[in-house]
């Protein structure tokens, strides 16, 4: 063993040691960071019914810069709340929600109450 | 030749070395005239708080939490919420959320979860059973959310928040609504989060993450008061039961919600 790897293993094992004391290193695992879903995860995007607001964002080109800039949305055809002055409708026994000549039904979407567009 | 001479050189950094570490070592110890400063582990911390966590059987306690918008799907506005949360380990949560979206209810018993949309009088219920940390993960993985304030609901909060932070490290001692704390920094991949734990009681009063990965680095503050680690919570508190008049909806699974997306995409 020469001098070189003598000092390197002196090196590595102080290096290590400093690693164990200081630090806990686990990489994350999971989707929901902190009670947060990763935005990546809830962002679809998809071509928007003609005539029909939607609240996802629109396609934009990809920039490539950090922090990436991401919009927490919702799929194409969900809204988070109703527009004001809807009506609810009962058909087949099921609930809808009626306005500007759109319907609606409620259905729980990562936790969180939201409205899907549907055709009767 | 040079392989001979190698061996005392190694020996002598080593040598020097070592006593370069004793030496600093004896010089902190011996420092007449420095405050005595505690070192605080910050590591032991949390691990300290999770455990006390862990430990209560059943035990109940509120929260504040504000979102920034960013954080919010589907929101434009940032949200506010007053949290009731209720556990008995190992399997069971109730949680009471009321914010400007209305109020909603979170019931977990071990073999089903259920949400509740008061408000709108709206509900869905799906088998899911096992423990805490089971459900969770099972709700994370398939419907994309986890119940208000998980990380420190589950039964193993340190292996919870050990798989979402890469060091800690210990800010000093700040009091927060009068508790003196300690104040942590969790540094993460997506998100770094400062935690304040009680010296007292080693209980977390305020939690703050910062989500590196989005623009504007939106936050998500919680406040936690009213810590009661001696309930005694009755097994129907759990159970859910839709009220009069509530519709029961759908629980939408992340994948399902995909393939719907792509599918409607097509021309």
């Amino acid at each position: 063993m020469n001098v070189m790897s003598h000092r390197f293993f002196i090196f590595a094992s102080l290096l290590a040691l400093d690693v164990v004391f200081h630090a806990t290193v686990i990489h994350a695992a999971g989707r929901t960071v902190y009670g947060v879903s990763p935005a990546r995860t809830t962002v679809v995007v998809a071509p928007a019914p003609r005539g029909v607001v939607v609240v996802a964002p629109a396609p934009r080109p990809v920039v490539v810069v950090a922090p990436a800039p991401v919009v927490v949305g919702l799929p194409s055809g969900y809204i988070a709340v109703l527009p004001g002055g809807y009506t609810t409708v009962m058909v087949g026994g099921a609930r809808y929600y009626y306005v500007g000549g759109i319907h609606y039904r409620a259905q729980f979407y990562q936790g969180r109450t939201c409205y899907v567009r549907v055709r009767l | 030749m040079s392989k001979k001479q190698g061996w005392p050189h190694g020996a002598l950094a080593a040598v020097a070395v070592l006593t370069l570490v004793v030496s600093w070592g004896c010089d902190r110890a011996a420092e007449p005239k420095a405050p005595a400063v505690e070192t605080a582990d910050p590591a032991r911390i949390l691990r300290l708080m999770s455990d006390t966590l862990a430990h209560a059987h059943q035990l109940t306690f509120r929260a504040t939490r504000q979102l920034d918008a960013a954080l919010v799907a589907g929101g434009v506005v940032a949200e506010s919420a007053e949290i009731e949360v209720s556990i008995s380990r190992p399997q069971m949560v109730r949680a009471r959320m009321v914010s400007g979206a209305g109020v909603r209810r979170f019931y977990a018993d071990g073999r089903r979860v259920s949400l509740l949309d008061e408000g709108m009088k709206l509900y869905a219920t799906v088998p899911l059973a096992g423990t805490i940390d089971d459900m969770v993960n099972a709700l994370d993985e398939r419907y994309g959310f986890t119940p208000p304030l998980a990380d420190f609901v589950v039964n193993d909060p340190y292996q919870k928040f050990s798989t979402q932070i890469h060091s800690t490290l210990h800010k000093g001692k700040e009091a927060v609504n009068g508790v003196e704390c300690d104040r942590l920094m969790l540094t993460g991949e997506i998100a770094d989060a400062d935690v304040w734990i009680s010296i007292a009681d080693h209980l977390p009063r305020r939690f703050v993450a910062t989500f590196k990965d989005r623009e504007g680095s939106p936050q998500v503050k919680v406040d936690f008061s009213d810590w009661n680690l001696a309930a005694t919570l009755e097994e129907p508190t759990f159970l859910f039961d839709p009220p009069a008049g509530a519709e029961k909806i759908v629980m939408a699974e992340i994948e399902d919600v995909k393939a719907s997306a792509a599918k409607d995409g097509k021309p």
